[in-house]
């Protein structure tokens, strides 16, 4: 009953969100709302093993990639390798993936290749330590929060792509915006409680468009 | 990252206040306190830029500033490898503030840091999260550090406060460096006898 109000809740504010991106926050998350987008269609995306990573230690960044690696191992078929096991194998984890510049990104790129060309070798030797099928790398690059009268709206805008190998093709790219707004509870809740209820459901939404083009719910 | 009007006016007036001098960036944890030995280390608690040039630009003001004697960045890299390196840090969270919890900073990884640098203090700073106000492009460095006195890793010092860059121009990080190297050189009694 809970999960069913929580999911509810979740569906509407992600529907409101999807309203107020494309309204005008144009300039934050590009206006784009694409949780994960195959780079080519034509081409299926195989459920095999998979490792998500977090494109650098800052606390946004290793949060999406904690919650998509659970809600990954729970909902698909993908072979999900925890945050835990990828510390174990990548002495150092989590390191920082450069981004290209954001300039170099255009507003309405729905395929974007977030991660400057440079980075490419730390991602390959990062997969060579973890000898997987796949790659997720995700960043939240921005986040904002709105303050209005009553309440205040924390926007995340998540950065991401899969990596497929051999080879290290970019098969899939992230990019979207996610807000959760305080509410009267704000008073009993811990500080960053809205900003993380915003990552969660980043995270969710990002799983729900994997399980869509890969074909991959358990 | 962006903020609102509100936060933008916040920040404003936090710049203005740390400029008129109500800028509180270090604090000994013990009024008597008696430093027990004259070597310091400055290190970066992140492994990222910011947090890397502030602890250099500290160590700078502290080796002009006081009466320590300051390890360079150079030789701090050559005892640490690698450096900067990750160090878990005083906070639960950063994302717009940083949560504090000055329990939570990993004293054994300083311990064993300090065994390969030799110094008698420790002080490490963290700029986990920066805030970018929209259309101005200042950002505010949030900041928390704490001194370390050795052997024992016991805690003798600690801040959180905010740095500031306005419009890529770092003079206002250099002034915050010079006044967070001063008072921490003040409050322990080590203050240069230039200064």
């Amino acid at each position: 009953m809970v999960t069913t109000r929580v999911s509810a809740r979740r569906r509407f504010a992600r529907v409101l969100l999807v309203a107020v991106l494309t309204a005008g926050l144009a300039g934050c998350g590009g206006g784009v709302y694409k949780p994960f987008n195959p780079v080519d269609e034509k081409r299926p995306i195989k459920p095999a093993s998979i490792a998500v990573i977090s494109g650098s230690h800052q606390d946004g960044d290793v949060k999406l990639a904690g919650f998509v690696t659970k809600q990954l191992a729970e909902r698909t078929k993908f072979r999900v390798l925890s945050q835990e096991e990828i510390g174990k194998r990548a002495p150092g984890y989590p390191s920082t993936i450069g981004l290209r510049k954001r300039e170099d990104i255009k507003d309405d790129d729905e395929k974007v290749v977030w991660f400057a060309p440079s980075e490419k070798a730390k991602l390959d030797a990062l997969q060579a330590r973890l000898k997987v099928d796949h790659l997720f790398v995700l960043w939240i690059p921005h986040m904002t929060v709105v303050t209005s009268n009553n309440s205040t709206t924390y926007y995340v805008y998540p950065a991401g792509n899969m990596l497929e190998y051999p080879g290290g093709r970019v098969v899939g790219s992230t990019r979207m915006g996610m807000g959760s707004s305080t509410s009267i509870l704000a008073l009993f809740r811990s500080k960053d409680y809205y900003i993380v209820d915003a990552i969660e459901m980043s995270a969710e939404a990002i799983v729900d468009d994997v399980i869509k083009f890969t074909k991959s719910a358990k | 990252m962006r903020i609102g009007l509100a936060l933008r006016v916040a920040v404003a007036a936090m710049l203005a206040l740390a400029a008129s001098g109500c800028f509180n960036a270090f604090n000994v944890l013990d009024g008597n306190f008696k430093p027990k030995g004259r070597s310091i280390a400055v290190l970066a608690g992140v492994p990222e830029d910011a947090s890397v040039a502030i602890a250099a630009l500290v160590a700078d003001e502290l080796r002009k500033q006081s009466r320590y004697r300051v390890m360079s960045q150079a030789q701090i890299a050559e005892a640490l490898k690698p450096y900067p390196q990750l160090i878990k840090g005083p906070y639960r969270s950063a994302y717009f503030e940083i949560d504090v919890d000055w329990s939570l900073t990993d004293k054994q990884k300083l311990a064993a840091m300090q065994r390969s640098l030799g110094v008698d203090y420790l002080y490490v700073m963290w700029a986990p999260t920066a805030i970018t106000s929209g259309s101005s492009k200042n950002t505010s460095l949030h900041v928390v550090a704490q001194l370390f006195e050795f052997p024992g890793a016991k805690e003798v010092g600690q801040g959180a406060f905010q740095l500031y860059i306005q419009k890529d121009d770092a003079t206002n990080l250099k002034q915050g460096a010079e006044r967070v190297a001063r008072q921490l050189a003040e409050k322990t009694g080590m203050l240069g006898k230039n200064q």
